[in-house]
């Protein structure tokens, strides 16, 4: 026994040592830090508003709001003013062309999200499975604003994505950190999936 | 600690360890992978996937998302190749109660995430997490507990190393 228990400590040692050295080599990002500034915007129209027209999932109110608009319409970067947002300020920035995300799991997202909110789960950026989620996350430019919201509360998932779409390129991102706990203890409305505004 | 006997227990522990040496692999392989277009890589997923737990310190989380996989590939490699056989054996086991603790932490205190133990792959729990995942575990602790309890089983190399030489006469 005394023989496996120090063969199985080497193993952990061994598993330690790799773990450090794999570490130093990719570190990970556990927060959103210091966002980078949005780049400049680049010329012509927000691919956003072409998202809207060829998939029809984002929705008329966030693509009629993007079209022909770049996200320099954010009047704050998250580098000015943090990551972290109130819900009025949330709706401020989806007013003048942000998209909403939701960070949530499937089923909380079909029982009731925020109008014009695209489903993007933590899992999406894990699998090739999952990966045609993100696909719509091609026809924005790299400084298109979003609003990121999970539950509210303690949930880290807004977190997680915000991370996420960071190391993905983009540098436009806010955390709306009530969530939808807040968004109906203030009485907003949610829609299903089949209720989508066109 | 026995050794298994009979030719049916030893087969069924060379199954035992496939299983559970292939499935540690297999999500070693996803808790690795390097990063793809849009797709995160594995450490920088499955660290934000222990962070939702909030149970490490985040120096902690950055550690152990390294190290796990690790772990994972080394223990569960020995354990396909029945070499060293109980030690591998016995880091899962250590590993599997550690997942099993965090998730029982997790429905304690009533949160509402997904286990992330193998990227979106499900095994037999799908959606957040929930008991369902604590039976989970329990099954793969005790096939990971056999070839601890019962030795390598059949087709290990601990049984050609551990071979007794031949008496002289």
């Amino acid at each position: 026994m005394n023989r496996t228990v120090a063969q199985a400590s080497l193993l952990l040692l061994l598993a330690l040592g790799l773990g450090a050295w794999d570490s130093a080599r990719r570190p990970v990002v556990l927060g959103l830090g210091s966002p980078q500034p949005p780049a400049a915007p680049e010329g012509g129209a927000n691919p956003a508003a072409t998202t809207g027209q060829t998939t029809g999932q984002t929705t008329g109110q966030t693509t009629g709001q993007t079209t022909g608009q770049t996200t320099g319409q954010t009047d704050a970067t998250p580098a000015q003013q943090g990551p972290m947002v109130s819900i009025d300020r949330a709706r401020e920035l989806v007013a003048a062309g942000a998209v909403w995300i939701d960070a949530r799991l499937p089923h909380q997202f079909a029982e009731g999200h925020i109008e014009g909110a695209e489903l993007l789960p933590p899992d999406a950026f894990t699998s090739a499975g999952e990966a045609s989620r993100l696909e719509f996350l091609n026809y924005f430019a790299k400084d298109q604003a979003f609003v990121i919201y999970c539950d509210g509360g303690d949930c880290h998932a807004s977190e997680s994505v915000a991370v996420l779409l960071k190391q993905a390129g983009f540098t436009n991102l806010y955390i709306m950190k009530d969530g939808v706990i807040g968004w109906t203890a203030r009485q907003l409305p949610l829609v299903k999936p089949a209720g989508d505004a066109k | 600690m026995t050794g298994a006997r009979s030719l049916a227990e030893r087969l069924l522990i060379l199954l035992a360890r496939v299983a559970i040496g292939g499935l540690m692999i297999f999500t070693a392989y996803l808790k690795l992978k390097p990063a793809d277009g849009l797709l995160a890589s594995g450490p920088q997923t499955f660290a934000l996937n222990i962070k939702a737990y909030q149970i490490l310190p985040d120096h902690l989380v950055m550690l152990a998302a390294f190290v796990i996989p690790w772990a994972e590939l080394l223990a569960g490699l020995l354990l396909l190749l029945g070499l060293r056989t109980r030690a591998a054996s016995l880091v899962l086991c250590l590993l599997l109660a550690s997942f099993t603790a965090g998730v029982v932490s997790v429905i304690a205190r009533g949160m509402n995430i997904e286990c992330g133990c193998f990227g979106s792959f499900k095994l037999l729990c799908s959606g957040p997490i929930t008991w369902c995942k604590v039976g989970e575990n329990a099954l793969l602790l005790a096939l990971a507990a056999w070839p601890l309890v019962r030795g390598p089983g059949l087709l290990a190399v601990d049984s050609l190393l551990d071979r007794p030489t031949q008496p002289r006469v």
